[in-house]
C-alpha cells in the first residue's frame, strides 16, 4: 500500500512503524514506516473494507498527471498514452473509435459522461475510463 | 481490367463498422429489407438474399469494429468470415471517417478474400467538405472503391459493377520481428481455413475469441498446446500485448494511406446540425429536450394511437359494422351453438381474439413502432443511452441498456433479441430479467392506460411508481447478486440526422408485420386453449387451484382467476381479461390497480419466454419464469395491504 503523506510504498504485513506495538497482531491500522502516519488496511478490515465497496473512491486508481475526464471543455488535447489499470480490451476499443496515443480530439463535454469529438465522430465514455487517459496540450 | 470474365455468382458478405448503413446498402442491393437504424447493433441476425440485378446471394452482418471480436454479435461476423465460401466480400464503410475505415480494410485484406470498398455516406462527407477520393484510395489499395449514398440509392450501379470485379487487394502489413516469426509457425500448424493463414494466425495471436475456439474444434490437444506456446513466446518476446502491437502496425499502414489521399488535405467544416446534436446530450439542455420528445410518443401513441385510431376502429369498425355483421353470418351458417360459442363467443376466436389483434393492439403496436422508427434514425437513441447512463448504472449497467429497454415498451419480445448489442453476458442477462418483470410492452400498457386512466391520474402513478420501483430494487440487487463487473459506458454518438420517411414506414410494416405473425397465432391457440378448457371444466378446476391465492392473497374476486390464468399466455390477455371483469363492475378502484400492477409484472408472453430459451438457454427461461411469477403475485398483494392500510381509494 502506499502512504496517504508521504507516498512511500510499503507492505503492511512487513515493513510498518508500528511493528513492536502489542495490540498489532488484531490491528487493521498500518503506520508507515518513513513517516509513521496511520492508514487503514483495507484489505484485513471488514468493515473499512465493506465502506470502501460501498461508496468507492472517486480518486482511487486515478493517475497522477492530466487526463481526459478533466480537459477543459470546448478545447482540444492530444491523447498522451492510457494508464496501466485499463483494460487492453478497452485501450483497444479506444484506438479502434480513433482515440489512440498522437493523436487530437475536441473535448465537448464532462457530464452526463464524458464527450470528445475524433475525425468526423462523436465517442462518449464514461468518467470511469476517460480518467484513464492522459491528455497533453495540443502540440 | 474491364475486359475480364464475369466471376462466378456466390456469396458477398457486407462487413464494415456498426452504423455505417450496411442494412441500407443491402437492401439496395437486394430489395430484401431488414431493420436497419440509426443505432449501433440494429443488425442482430445474419440476413441473406440475393441481388437484384447480380446473381449473387449477399449477406448482412452485424457491424464489427476491429478484430479481435469483442461482442456477441461482433463474433457472428467473424464466423461469417471463416465458416462461410465466399467468392468476394463488401466493404461499407464511412466516407468521412477514413482512417476508421481503412483499419478495417488493412484487416479484410489480408484476409485474402477478394474486397471491393463502398465509402457510404459520401453525403456526410461532402456535407463537412471532405469528398471523398475514391479514384485515389483504388489506386492505393488495388481494389474497387465506390463512393455512395445508399439512403438515396446513389452509387449503387456503379457499385454493382465493381462488385462484378473484386481484386484481392495489395497492401501488406508488416508486423514486429516476433510476431512474425509466429506468423510463420503457426501457418504451419493451424487447419486450412476459408481465410489466408496468415490472417486466421494474426486472429489466434490477438485472441479473438471466436478463431480461439474455431482452432481449438479442429486441433488436437499437442496441437493446440503448442499454438498456445508459439503465442506466450511472441508476446514475451514483445513485452506488450500481442494485440495492441498488431494494431500499431496497422495504424502505421493505415496512416500512410490516408496520407496520401486527397482527402486528408481538405480541412473538414463544421455544419450546423452539430449543434443541434450538441444539445441532445447536454448535461442542461438535454433533459428538456428529453421531455419533449416522451412527451411527443406519449402524444401520438398514447393518446392519437390508443385513444382516436383504437376507438374508432373498435367502436366504430369493428363494434358497429364488423362484428355484428360476423355474428349474424355465423348464426347463419352454422347450427351448432358450440361452434356459434368458438367463433363469437366470450372467448370467441373472432369477437375476443382477432378484435382485440387488430383493434386495440394493432393500431397501438403501429404507432410505437413509427415513433420508435423515428427515434431510431434520428440517431437520438445512443444520445437517450449517455442521458440516462447514470440510472443504469445504479443498476449495475450502463446507457447502452436503454435501448432494448425503450424498444421493449414497444414489444419484450424484439427487445430480448436486441439484448445481443451489449457486451457482456451479465449485462444481457440483467436486461433481460428486467425486460421480463417490469418492462410493459405497448399492448399491455394500452390495456393498462385504458383501464386505469379511467380511475384517476394517482391510480396510474402508483402502478407506474410500483413498477418503476421494482424495477430499480431487483436491478440493484441482482447487479450485486449476478457475478461479474459492470461494464463501462463507451459509445459512438452517429451524427443527428432528418428521419427518412420512406424507411421509417417501411421499417414499421416490417415490425408490424413482425409482431402480427408473433402475436395472432398465440392469441388464436390462446383462445381456443381457454375454450376448451372452459368446455372440459378443466378451467374451473384450474380456477380453482389458483383461487386461493387470487382471493387471499391478492383479495380479488374469484373471476379474475381467468384473468390471470390468461396472463400466463400474454400479460395483456390477462389485462384485457381484468378489464373486461372491471367493466362488469366487479372490481373497486384499489383492486383495479393491484390486479394490473400484478399482470404487468407478469412474464411478458410464451413468445418472450421461448425467446430467451433460444437466446440465453433453457436453464435462463425457466429461472426468470421462476422468478418473476411468484415475485408478482408477492408484490401485488403486498400493494394492496399498503393501499388499504393508508385508506386509498381512488
Ligand atoms: N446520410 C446518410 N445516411 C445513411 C446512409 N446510409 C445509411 N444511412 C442511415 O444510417 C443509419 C444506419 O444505417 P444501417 O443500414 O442500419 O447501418 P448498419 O451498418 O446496417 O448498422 P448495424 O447493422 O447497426 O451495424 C440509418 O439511419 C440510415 O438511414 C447514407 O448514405 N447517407
Amino acid at each position: 500500500m502506499a502512504c496517504a503523506i508521504c507516498g512511500t510504498r510499503f507492505d503492511p504485513e512487513a515493513e510498518v512503524a508500528c511493528g513492536s506495538c502489542p495490540m498489532s497482531g488484531a490491528c487493521t491500522l498500518a503506520c508507515c514506516p518513513e513517516c509513521g502516519y496511520t492508514t487503514v488496511d483495507i484489505n484485513s478490515s471488514r468493515s473499512a473494507g465493506l465502506l470502501a465497496r460501498l461508496f468507492p473512491s472517486r480518486t482511487e486508481g486515478r493517475p497522477v498527471g492530466a487526463t481526459l475526464d478533466g480537459a477543459t471543455i470546448g478545447g482540444e488535447v492530444a491523447i498522451a498514452g492510457f494508464s496501466d489499470a485499463m483494460t487492453t480490451g478497452h485501450r483497444e476499443l479506444l484506438r479502434a473509435y480513433g482515440i489512440e496515443p498522437g493523436r487530437t480530439v475536441r473535448v465537448e463535454q464532462h457530464s452526463p459522461v464524458t464527450v470528445v469529438g475524433v475525425d468526423e465522430t462523436e465517442i462518449a465514455l464514461e468518467a470511469d475510463l476517460a480518467k484513464l487517459v492522459f491528455v497533453a496540450a495540443k502540440p | 481490367m474491364t475486359g475480364e470474365m464475369p466471376r462466378q455468382a456466390g456469396f458477398v458478405a457486407l462487413v464494415g463498422h456498426p452504423n455505417v448503413g450496411k442494412s441500407t446498402l443491402f437492401e439496395a442491393l437486394t430489395g430484401h429489407r431488414v431493420i436497419a437504424a440509426n443505432y449501433p447493433g440494429t443488425t442482430v441476425e445474419i440476413v441473406r438474399a440475393t441481388g437484384r440485378r447480380l446473381g449473387d446471394t449477399f449477406i448482412d452482418s452485424p457491424g464489427i469494429l476491429s478484430f479481435p471480436s469483442r461482442t456477441e454479435d461482433e463474433q457472428a461476423t467473424v464466423r461469417v468470415l471463416l465458416d462461410e465460401e465466399l467468392v468476394g466480400v463488401l466493404q461499407v464503410g464511412d466516407a468521412k471517417n477514413l482512417r476508421r475505415t481503412l483499419l478495417l480494410t488493412v484487416q479484410l485484406a489480408e484476409m485474402g478474400v477478394p474486397l471491393t470498398l463502398a465509402l457510404n455516406m459520401a453525403d456526410e462527407a461532402h456535407d463537412r467538405g471532405l469528398p471523398p477520393d475514391s479514384d485515389g484510395l483504388s489506386r492505393l489499395l488495388g481494389l474497387p472503391v465506390v463512393a455512395t449514398t445508399a439512403v438515396r440509392g446513389e452509387g449503387i450501379e456503379p457499385l454493382e459493377a465493381a462488385l462484378r470485379r473484386p481484386e484481392l487487394a495489395s497492401i501488406r502489413v508488416r508486423y514486429p520481428e516476433p510476431i512474425e516469426v509466429a506468423i510463420r509457425e503457426l501457418a504451419k500448424l493451424l487447419p486450412p481455413a476459408s481465410v489466408r493463414e496468415r490472417s486466421l494466425a494474426l486472429l489466434f495471436l490477438a485472441g479473438d475469441p471466436v478463431v480461439e475456439e474455431w482452432v481449438r474444434a479442429r486441433c488436437d490437444d499437442r496441437r493446440m498446446g503448442e499454438a498456445v506456446r508459439i503465442r506466450s513466446v511472441a508476446a514475451e518476446a514483445l513485452g506488450t500485448p500481442l494485440s495492441s502491437a498488431i494494431l500499431e502496425a496497422r495504424f502505421e499502414v493505415v496512416d500512410s494511406l490516408v496520407g496520401h489521399t486527397t482527402q486528408a488535405s481538405a480541412g473538414s467544416r463544421p455544419i450546423r446540425k452539430q449543434r443541434v446534436s450538441r444539445m441532445t446530450t447536454h448535461p442542461l439542455w438535454g433533459l428538456p429536450l428529453l421531455a419533449i420528445v416522451l412527451y411527443g410518443m406519449y402524444w401520438f401513441v398514447g393518446v392519437f394511437g390508443a385513444g382516436t385510431l383504437v376507438g374508432w376502429l373498435e367502436g366504430t369498425l369493428f363494434g358497429r359494422y364488423i362484428n355484428p355483421w360476423v355474428i349474424s353470418a355465423v348464426g347463419r351458417v352454422s347450427a351448432w351453438d358450440w361452434l356459434q360459442d368458438l367463433l363469437v363467443g366470450e372467448y370467441g376466436l373472432w369477437t375476443m381474439g382477432m378484435t382485440y389483434a387488430l383493434a386495440l393492439i394493432l393500431p397501438i403496436v403501429a404507432t410505437f413502432f413509427f415513433a420508435f422508427g423515428l427515434l431510431e434514425d434520428s440517431g437520438y437513441l445512443p444520445r437517450l443511452a449517455v442521458l440516462t447512463n447514470r440510472i443504469f448504472r445504479a443498476m449495475g449497467l450502463n446507457g447502452t441498456a436503454v435501448v432494448p429497454m425503450v424498444l421493449g415498451l414497444g414489444c419484450v419480445t424484439m427487445a430480448t433479441m436486441t439484448t445481443r448489442i451489449l457486451s457482456s453476458k451479465r449485462d444481457r442477462l440483467l436486461v433481460i430479467l428486467l425486460l421480463s418483470l417490469g418492462v410493459p410492452c405497448s399492448a399491455q400498457l394500452g390495456v393498462v392506460m385504458g383501464m386505469l386512466g379511467g380511475i384517476s391520474m394517482t391510480a396510474m402513478m402508483i402502478w407506474a411508481g410500483v413498477v418503476i420501483g421494482v424495477l430499480v430494487v431487483v436491478g440493484w440487487l441482482a447487479a450485486r447478486l449476478v457475478p461479474g463487473d459492470r461494464s463501462v459506458f463507451v459509445t459512438e454518438l452517429p451524427p443527428m440526422r432528418r428521419p427518412p420517411l420512406r424507411p421509417v414506414v417501411l421499417k414499421t410494416v416490417a415490425r408490424v408485420e413482425w409482431y402480427i405473425r408473433e402475436v395472432v397465432p398465440l392469441f388464436l391457440i390462446g383462445s381456443i386453449l381457454l375454450f376448451i378448457l372452459d368446455r372440459v371444466d378443466l378451467l374451473a378446476w384450474l380456477i380453482g387451484v389458483a383461487e386461493p391465492l387470487v382471493v387471499d392473497w391478492l383479495k380479488l374476486p374469484a373471476e379474475a382467476a381467468t384473468a390471470f390464468m390468461m396472463g400466463f399466455f400474454r400479460r395483456d390477455f390477462g389485462a384485457t381479461g381484468l378489464f373486461l371483469i372491471a367493466g362488469d363492475g366487479l372490481l373497486s378502484p384499489l383492486q383495479m390497480v393491484v390486479s394490473m400492477t400484478t399482470i404487468t409484472l407478469f412474464v411478458p408472453c410464451v413468445a418472450s419466454v421461448l425467446m430467451i430459451a433460444k437466446e440465453r438457454g433453457a436453464g435462463t427461461a425457466a429461472a426468470v419464469t421462476a422468478l418473476v411469477f411468484p415475485l408478482a403475485i408477492f408484490i401485488g398483494g403486498l400493494l394492496g395491504r399498503v393501499l388499504e392500510f393508508i385508506g386509498w381509494s381512488a
